[in-house]
């Protein structure tokens, strides 16, 4: 697998042009509650949310606290139940505008196997485009970028069943950024990725957001979300906690615990070095800063 | 796990060959009308241009011989069963040998030959097919060959999708019920002691969980394709739309001109 | 009474074009009463080692003793074995199939041959283990949280009593509260005598968990050693496709400026050393 890096040049050449330059979506929730049919417990109750064109927020909570459900939401997968939600201004529940908010809305799930249709790496990552209508040869050229940005370009012809699983999720990516959507979902997109592939693609994630895209990434594990703007916490189908990540990871570890999250061990130390006044509070709890603000002391 | 990393798209063989890029529609029609010609054609002589035709093609398209002999393996048994209860019950006069009372004919014989080449050439004329055309455009190709029927109800879109589907779950299913069967058999499962009932429960334990994974796994795909825009076939396109062309024009052509040759020779015969 | 691999080599489908090498030349030892990690990227072999463990795979050349029997021998030592090293899946909730949690608890002793009470005993004694109070016992496993399912699952092979427990990636999927409940499991099984063979690709996990680590990658073994001997080797050594936890790299990068004596994964040790490094420039 090539390093991510080595594939930026390249890739700045079929940079998203004029998709990524109207930059991401914005996601609006009001008041909304969702129930399954036949169960009379609410998964959510009255979440309201608005998400910012460009901003990446982590979805944090304990397994079943409705996280995945609010995903939903947000491509029309499902409707909420009461209130609304609108994406760039449009009501999801619109029917005529579904596949509008679903060309601007994407969703990567947790397990690849679930999400990849085609057996031919390539054909799998037409099936957006090959949905949405559009020109043969549009086609070819957003399927050619996609596989490029997540490094597939080179095992197009083959059979999906010969990737790895780190490269099935990638495949999934393609699948997503071959649709060109301004906001990108994803559903415990890493926890079945080893820590190289979980990196490699995180790395992808970065540079998405970069462009301008939305993120919204739901997760259990906070070393994954020291890259995002705001953390929203959901406890039990309702908006527990809510504010900056920064703010977020500052909480103390014995409170994180309580609340169900380990405490990034990177957070740790960066706290620990800011309480003894070693490097500057500003500092971001990435090892990367806390080791340049270290180097300069030197 | 790695044990069926073996496992390949259908029989594909992929090759950069006139033959690889033809319209699968084209294909698809040359080898049923030579399913229809085979059967009218039975002399050994129009027997022996088609399978001169079929090892020009395998040439063509670089297709290995071996891969072609071995293709017919699987139904191999059915040709020799069938060949000689064709032997034993055609009847005729001229007797060459008898196992009780079951006698053999020239004529039976004859006919033995006959129709366990002409099974074998269908067989090979199918894999040809298989060979030189990936699973996905021989689903397009379905899709837009049984197009017409859909005025009458007829899901051609459906069905397409879900050989693709099937095709591309084959491997991942494997590996699961692999997954499932050793959990299993790490708790003391036992798949082969015991009676034809017994051996049957066994596997209880292994069809409960994998239906419930199925299932599951159907779940998150729908909404998967749902969320990858997927409205059924409405307002779906291709990557690579079937096209139609002077290519096809020619092989359709040299297919029909070889057809009437063969006929020809047949009736002479 | 050990577990011990020597020199145990596995290839996938050989003399075929597919052909893959997936051990070479694996040597280690397993103690009763030890967590050891066996860690490795996507690939690296460890599920097929772990298939190997339990006799699932036989060894193509090398061997592998379970309390003095070997796993290529015959039918009966397989069986006496299978029972002897408990091996619990990737996602084991997925091979739940019984209509009630204690029926699924009692799949395998009941294989093993036991009956009436004994086995009772049996399901009810995992389940003790693992967590779930008796009014567990008649629930329908499918209708159970994702992490309680997993514990029905662990509790289903630790009924057979095993000597030995492997697991792999028993923490794959869990939110951060049942990998600590599941973490606390592995540890209170290992004071019990049990050997917990941990299978992982989470480096991180493997130095806070384990009493010993084996590194695995493409097949063979690149370090084995207690956590901090791996710390140490690791800084020596480039593991293709294992990502080093951020902590224990910058611990690396002071240690060789000199600021610091000691490596660690720990952030609360690695601030110590860097503030005591500071005091010492002033």
């Amino acid at each position: 697998m090539a390093p991510v890096s080595a594939m930026l040049p390249r890739w700045r050449l079929y940079s998203w042009s004029n998709n990524l330059m109207s930059s991401g979506t914005t996601l609006y929730l009001k008041g909304a509650e969702f129930q399954y049919p036949d169960n009379e417990k609410k998964v959510l109750k009255g979440i309201d949310l608005e998400i910012r064109a460009g901003e990446w927020i982590a979805l944090l909570g304990p397994n079943g606290s409705g996280k995945s459900t609010l995903l939903k939401l947000f491509n029309a997968l499902l409707l909420p139940s009461q209130g609304c939600c609108f994406i760039d201004g449009i009501n999801t529940n619109e029917t005529k505008s579904v596949a509008l908010i679903r060309s601007k809305v994407s969703i990567v799930f947790q397990n690849p196997e679930d999400q990849i249709v085609a057996s031919v790496v390539e054909e799998d990552t037409a099936f957006g485009p090959e949905n949405l209508g559009l020109r043969s040869d549009e086609i070819k050229i957003r399927v050619k970028e996609a596989l490029i940005s997540v490094g597939l370009w080179e095992k197009r012809k083959h059979a999906v069943s010969s990737l790895s699983g780190g490269q099935k999720q990638r495949l999934a990516l393609a699948g997503v950024f071959a649709i060109r959507p301004g906001s990108l979902l994803l559903d415990e997109a890493m926890s079945m990725l080893d820590p190289a592939s979980r990196k490699s693609f995180l790395d992808l994630i970065k540079r998405e957001h970069s462009s301008g895209c939305t993120i919204v990434q739901v997760t259990h594990r906070l070393d994954e979300i020291l890259n995002s703007d705001r953390t929203v916490v959901i406890t039990d189908g309702q908006i527990s906690w809510q504010g900056k990540t920064e703010n977020f990871l500052s909480i103390s570890e014995n409170e994180l615990k309580d609340m169900g999250f380990a405490k990034p061990p990177v957070a740790v130390l960066k706290e620990e070095l800011v309480k003894s006044g070693i490097i500057p509070g500003s500092t971001r709890s990435d090892i990367g800063e806390i080791r340049k603000k270290l180097c300069l002391l030197q | 796990m790695s044990l069926i990393k073996g496992v390949t798209l259908g029989q594909y063989i992929p090759a950069d060959s006139f033959i690889h890029k033809l319209d699968p529609r084209c294909k698809l029609l040359i080898t049923v009308l030579s399913m229809i010609l085979i059967f009218i054609s039975g002399s050994f002589p129009a027997m022996a241009m088609w399978a001169s035709l079929i090892i020009f093609t395998a040439k063509r398209s670089q297709i290995p011989a071996k891969a072609l002999i071995k293709s017919a393996k699987p139904i191999l048994v059915l040709i020799i069963f069938t060949s000689l209860l064709n032997i034993f019950f055609t009847g005729g006069s001229n007797i060459i040998f008898s196992i009780g009372p079951l006698k053999a004919s020239v004529e039976g014989t004859v006919t033995a030959l006959r129709m366990g080449l002409r099974l074998y050439l269908l067989v090979l004329f199918t894999a040809l097919l298989t060979f030189t055309t990936s699973p996905s455009e021989l689903s397009d190709g379905l899709e837009a060959a049984f197009g017409p029927l859909t005025r009458f109800g007829f899901p051609a879109h459906e069905v397409a999708m879900m050989m693709t589907i099937a095709l591309r779950f084959i491997p991942t299913l494997f590996e699961e019920t692999e997954r499932i069967i050793n959990a299993q058999v790490s708790r003391g499962a036992d798949f082969v002691s015991g009676g034809l009932i017994k051996r049957a429960k066994a596997y209880i334990p292994v069809l409960i969980p994998l239906f419930v994974l199925v299932f599951k796994r159907a779940d998150t795909l729908a909404s998967a394709m749902e969320a990858r825009c997927y409205r059924g076939g409405k307002g779906r396109v291709r990557m690579y739309p079937l096209t139609w062309g002077s290519a096809e024009n020619k092989a359709l052509t040299a297919f029909v001109v070889f057809s009437a040759a063969v006929i020809s020779l047949n009736r002479c015969m | 009474m050990s577990l011990t691999v020597k020199k145990l080599s596995f290839t996938y489908n050989p003399g075929l074009p597919t052909e893959a090498k997936a051990l070479q030349n694996v040597s280690f030892n397993a103690e009763k009463g030890e967590i050891l990690s066996i860690v490795g990227h996507t690939g690296s072999g460890k599920s097929t080692l772990a298939m190997h463990l339990n006799g699932l795979l036989v060894p193509q050349s090398g061997e592998v003793i379970v309390d003095g029997l070997k796993t290529d021998s015959e039918p009966n030592n397989l069986k006496k074995i299978r029972q002897c090293v408990g091996l619990v899946f990737q996602y084991p909730e997925q091979q739940i199939f019984a209509e009630t949690v204690r029926d699924e608890i009692s799949f395998g002793p009941y294989n093993w041959g036991k009956r009436g009470e004994a086995l009772e005993e049996r399901v009810f004694e995992a389940m003790d283990l693992i967590g779930l109070d008796n009014s567990f016992a008649s629930a329908n496993p499918f209708l159970l949280s994702g992490g309680e399912k997993r514990r029905v699952a662990i509790a289903s092979v630790l009924a057979s009593e095993p000597g030995y427990l492997v697991l792999d990636e028993p923490t794959a999927g869990l939110d951060f509260t049942g990998v600590c409940e599941l973490t606390l499991l592995l540890r209170s099984m290992s004071e019990k005598g049990i050997c917990v063979i941990h299978i992982t690709h989470d480096l991180e996990l493997a130095l806070n968990i384990s009493d010993r680590i084996l590194i695995i990658s493409e097949g063979t073994v690149t370090a084995y050693g207690t956590p901090s001997e791996i710390s140490e080797m690791l800084s020596n050594i480039n593991v293709k496709g294992l990502i080093l936890p951020d902590i224990l790299s910058l611990s690396y990068e002071l240690k060789k400026t000199g600021s610091i004596e000691n490596l660690t994964s720990d952030p609360y040790r690695l601030a110590e050393q860097i503030k005591a490094a500071k005091m010492r420039c002033r």
